[in-house]
């Protein structure tokens, strides 16, 4: 049983504070997003109760015929994606971390030079064109289907694990391969957890390379239609096409809660991810196998 | 040894893929043409792509009309360019050598133009049959001097609006419309204040060029480059007029009349201060924009919200703004690889006939306008979504007149616009040469950072002969000895 | 003889190859071609026809502007800022989220630590223009509860940078523990039984077990961040300057944004991303060697 402990309780306060900072003005936004849109100029900066109530703001984007449809386009995106950097930057950093082999030394001096150059917008472009990839999500999964930094970070997990286990797995004949996918792969779930989190989060919000290769608006991602709004100051394409949308209707909206709305619903699909990698942050995960 | 396995394993597939990897650099020079003989042009234009309805519809109205009035048997090909910043998307295209034979520029066709990839337009606007006679004052000028872009719409600056009410409401009103001194203006945005009308009197987001439409002129600050006693120029930011207008706006800043947190104000809120009734004042583009301040401000605050057009303030000089005439900052090109040069500019002159201009203005019959007896009606699907892609001279000659109940643009919008044209002078700027673009970029950078401190009041307004000074020393020297070569 | 052993070695190990192969690959083509085809910094891009080759041009015009120091003062002062005070955040949080129990509360605590991420930039300058609004702003309402001054830390020379830091830590505190909250659920929990049994406080546990567990990742994640150096988070900067403070935000990134990049000047901008990466490249394998030298620890 564990004794009331001072420290303890500091800590659980700090962490209240720091929550609470982050929270306050995110509520902030879901407040204005269904604050009645008359009555918008009342909501303060730290008030996280909507004035008045109304899903206009939603509404409207939901009425967008390309919502639902860029809705689907980003979570295809995100999980193919997501599961091609997972299989590419595994099996890349365990031969690179677990193994030796001619050349290695070369080969990782190259992958930090990749990290740190970035090539300018037309190279990557024209090789975009030259691979016949332009407006396809081949060239939006693709162009960075390894990131080099979480491939380190991922070969830092994998360097962890004790070797004694690789050993008797290798004594009992197992290759290369096998050791991989039985061993590796199993021991590092929370690692790969993080990096599933990490790299899902980066194809959910990705949008500058989306709007470079996809033209077509049937391919946009979530991202693209919503920030076309928020960022660009275009008001005609997040409006267009919605049903019934007269210059006076218009005129009765506020846009600042319009944009909290865009942004709550590019959000919270996100939030949905979170149970599912939770669960591999909790206690147990590496029982069976971490004792050495 | 092992280092020359690690090389070869990456150079091989290298050297291999890299000799795959050049642009595209054939241009084909011969005329794509359709299996039933239509001529094929491209045209790349902001906000349309095949995957637009409102576009296809358009230039398949437009193909039609050709054929009717021209017999030109074309078929367009919208470009679909990637959504977002259109400038910086549509150079990744040009850049990755496919250009279309018609192109909407908004920036950076400079460098397309220095490459030599934009036709010269003079000869055929010299043989043309409507454009030559429809371009503004300030196109013939603009085409002088950078014949590869056409705009013939109405010069877009900033002008003042503020609600009509508030302005029947306010005393010093009176004498500012009969004398819009800077002293008038400010006992006007006082009142305004004093009355609990709004919080503020103006509102600007992020820096002052809003407010320059309405005081520049006043203060002296004319144009670009300003001649001072000895007949030589000295550039307007770092002259005595501007002085004076700094320290003009210091004292708004000062007195609560200029919004205190303009440096960090975001554009949606700028407008929704408006709106709310925090800023008095707004400035905003001439026609569709006041257009929409108009819309908006009269559905939250009522009918008698509707905008009036405030005058630029009056002293040494008057006018919202002198208007640059080194080139057209955006407009439509014809490319000098197309094959159908000829074609395509027959497509730009259609459009300044009656008929085309029927369509590009008005939209479709039945649709945007209906025809009673023998004027054009527009609709409320005309107001709330049709926009003119191509030209929009200043006498509208068409077929059939437009009913005086439904005025192409609502009356403060008409007003916004009128007010630039009246008030049109040419401006003295030059393009800043390539080589001191840099050193440009600082010195804009000085005088920002220095006009920002001396409104806020972080340092006092003697602080501007440093400004000045530091100007000088960062490259303002060179400059000014080259607009003193180039301004004649 | 060691060529044919390095031969032998190649064809024993054939899977290595191949499991390695998809990686290699998809690097030559997306990532090595760019990379050579850099060489447009010594270059002037022409749409028809081959590219002019101008040597050092881009170069010199870019090192040789007077504003190009500034940017670089500025860019290196911001970053260091940045590892200095917003590196070793993520730790701590880390560390103290360790020590919270497994139940709805550490829930809690993760969930929302790691939700500013998600959030865009514009969004996230917007949030804090209006907490450091001078009138009404958050974080002026709490000093003006103390008696203090109100401060408008946006447009304040001095404050800015600080900004800069403390916006990033809120964006960043919460979601860079992950990777370190990961590292520290694989430490064996029988080492903290054994330090509880032999007396050892929660602070001590953290100090002798966690933390130098922790050790390598936190090596391996700040030589990485090395390499990100000259960079100072274009985005962020992007979205929170404003004229006041122009002279002491403006990064290199946002200095190449507008003068090459509004431009369409793409040599110029490769020339500028030569150049930055050469100074990553430098920090990283020169921080590695050296740590991999002093502490055996490096990021490979």
């Amino acid at each position: 049983m564990r004794q009331f402990s001072m420290t303890k309780t500091i800590i659980q306060f700090i962490l209240f504070l720091f929550t609470l900072a982050v929270l306050i003005p995110l509520l902030n936004i879901l407040a204005l997003s269904l604050s009645d849109p008359a009555r918008v100029s009342e909501l303060s900066g730290l008030g996280v109760l909507p004035k008045g109530f109304s899903l206009i703001n939603y509404e409207i984007i939901m009425s967008n015929p390309f919502i639902l449809k860029s809705i689907f386009n980003s979570v295809f995106i995100t999980i193919v994606g997501t599961l091609l950097n997972l299989f590419l930057t595994a099996i890349t950093a365990y031969v690179l971390a677990r193994t030796e082999f001619v050349g290695k030394r070369i080969v990782l001096v190259v992958l930090i030079a990749i990290m740190v150059f970035e090539p300018s917008m037309i190279t990557e472009y024209l090789l975009m064109k030259d691979l016949h990839l332009l407006n396809s999500y081949a060239a939006v999964i693709l162009y960075k289907a390894i990131n080099v930094y979480y491939l380190f970070i991922l070969m830092r997990f994998f360097q962890e694990v004790p070797t004694s286990i690789l050993e008797a797995a290798k004594i009992d004949g197992a290759g290369h391969f096998r050791i991989f996918t039985r061993i590796m792969l199993p021991l590092s779930k929370p690692a790969l957890a993080t990096l599933a989190l990490f790299y899902g989060v980066y194809h959910w919000n990705e949008y500058f390379r989306a709007t470079i290769y996809l033209s077509d608006p049937n391919k946009w991602p979530l991202q693209v239609v919503l920030r076309q709004f928020v960022v660009t100051q275009d008001n005609t394409t997040l409006l267009k096409g919605v049903e019934g949308m007269t210059p006076e209707l218009l005129a009765t909206l506020d846009f600042g809660s319009l944009q909290s709305a865009t942004i709550v619903v590019a959000v919270i699909p996100m939030l949905l991810l979170y149970p599912l990698i939770l669960k591999y942050f909790t206690k147990g995960t590496m029982d069976g196998g971490v004792k050495e | 040894m092992k280092k020359v396995w690690g090389f070869m394993l990456f150079g091989l597939l290298a050297v291999f893929l890299v000799a795959c990897s050049d642009k595209g650099e054939e241009v084909i020079a011969e005329p794509e043409v359709t299996e039933d003989g239509k001529t094929v042009i491209t045209i790349a234009y902001k906000d349309d792509g095949p995957s637009s309805e409102a576009s296809v519809k358009y230039y398949d109205a437009l193909e039609v009309a050709l054929k009717e009035h021209r017999d030109l048997d074309v078929e367009f090909n919208i470009v679909e360019i990637a959504q977002g910043d259109y400038a910086e998307k549509l150079n990744l295209l040009l850049y990755s050598g496919e250009i279309p034979d018609i192109i909407y520029f908004q920036g950076s066709d400079e460098q397309i133009a220095s490459q030599g990839l934009l036709e010269d337009l003079t000869p055929y606007i010299e043989g043309s049959e409507y454009l030559k006679d429809i371009l503004y004052e300030h196109n013939v000028t603009r085409l002088e001097n950078y014949p590869y872009l056409l705009w013939v719409k109405p010069i877009n600056h900033k002008v003042p609006v503020v609600r009509t009410d508030y302005l029947e409401q306010i005393s010093t009103s009176e004498s500012l419309l009969a004398d819009p001194s800077p002293e008038n203006y400010k006992a006007f945005f006082q009142e305004m204040v004093d009355k609990g009308l709004s919080d503020y009197g103006v509102t600007v987001a992020g820096d002052i060029a809003e407010l320059d439409f309405i005081f520049n002129m006043a203060f002296g600050v004319t144009s670009t480059w300003l001649e001072d006693d000895n007949g030589s120029y000295v550039y307007k930011k770092v002259s005595e007029a501007e002085k004076a207008k700094l320290a003009y706006y210091a004292e708004l800043y000062a007195a609560g009349l200029l919004d205190n947190q303009y440096l960090t104000k975001q554009w949606d809120v700028k407008e929704d201060d408006f709106y709310n009734n925090k800023a008095g004042v707004i400035v905003g583009t001439n026609g569709k924009v006041i257009d929409l301040y108009n819309t908006r401000t009269v559905a939250v605050n009522g009918e008698g919200a509707e905008l009036t057009v405030l005058p630029s303030a009056s002293g040494v000089s008057s006018g919202y703004a002198a208007t640059s005439v080194t080139k057209e900052p955006r407009g439509l090109a014809i490319s000098s690889q197309s094959a159908n040069k000829i074609i395509a500019f027959e497509i730009l002159d259609f459009l300044a006939s009656p008929e085309g201009m029927k369509l590009d203005l008005l939209g479709y019959e039945g649709e945007q306008y209906t025809i009673e007896g023998d004027e054009v009606v527009l609709t409320e699907k005309f107001y709330s979504e049709w926009f003119s892609r191509f030209w929009e001279p200043q006498d509208v000659k068409l077929d059939t007149p437009i009913s005086s109940e439904t005025p192409l643009l609502s009356p403060p919008g008409q007003a916004s616009t009128n007010a630039i044209v009246d008030t049109y002078v040419a401006d003295n700027d030059f393009t800043i040469p390539e080589e001191y673009i840099s050193q440009w970029d600082a010195m804009e950078n000085l005088y920002k950072e220095y006009a920002a401190d001396i409104i806020t009041g972080k340092i006092s307004i003697d602080e501007f002969d440093t400004f000045v000074e530091e100007w000088y020393a960062a490259g303002g020297e060179g400059i000014t000895k080259l607009a003193n070569e180039t301004i004649k | 003889m060691r060529k044919i052993s390095s031969l032998k070695r190649i064809r024993k190990d054939w899977i290595l190859y191949l499991m390695l192969l998809p990686g290699m690959l998809y690097f030559v083509i997306f990532h090595i071609i760019p990379i050579v085809n850099m060489k447009l910094a010594f270059q002037d891009y022409r749409i028809i026809g081959e590219n002019v080759w101008v040597g050092m041009k881009h170069f010199e015009q870019l090192f040789s502007s007077p504003a190009f120091k500034d940017v670089l003062m500025n860019t290196v002062i911001i970053s260091t800022m940045k590892i200095i005070f917003i590196f070793p955040i993520p730790i701590l949080v880390s560390l103290l989220v360790n020590e919270l129990r497994f139940g709805p509360y550490r829930k809690y605590v993760q969930s929302v630590s790691y939700l500013p991420h998600f959030l865009s930039w514009v969004v996230i300058a917007g949030i804090w223009i209006t907490l450091l609004n001078p009138v009404n702003g958050g974080v002026n309402v709490i000093r003006d509860f103390f008696q203090l001054p109100s401060l408008d830390y946006m447009t304040s020379k001095e404050h800015i940078r600080w900004v800069l830091v403390y916006s990033e830590m809120w964006r960043s505190a919460g979601w860079d523990s992950i990777l370190y909250l990961a590292a520290i659920l694989k430490i064996n929990p029988s080492l903290y039984e054994a330090a509880r049994i032999d007396g050892a406080s929660t602070l001590q546990q953290m100090r002798y077990i966690t933390l130098p567990a922790l050790m390598s990742t936190v090596v391996t994640l700040f030589i990485l961040n090395l390499g990100f150096f000259m960079s100072a988070g274009f985005d962020q900067v992007f979205n929170l300057m404003n004229d006041s403070v122009l002279s002491v935000i403006d990064i290199l990134d946002t200095y190449v944004y507008r003068i090459g990049i509004l431009n369409g000047q793409y040599s110029y901008a490769t020339a500028a991303g030569l150049f930055k990466g050469v100074i990553g490249l430098v920090l990283i394998l020169g921080t590695h060697f050296l740590s991999k030298r002093l502490t055996g620890k490096g990021v490979w």
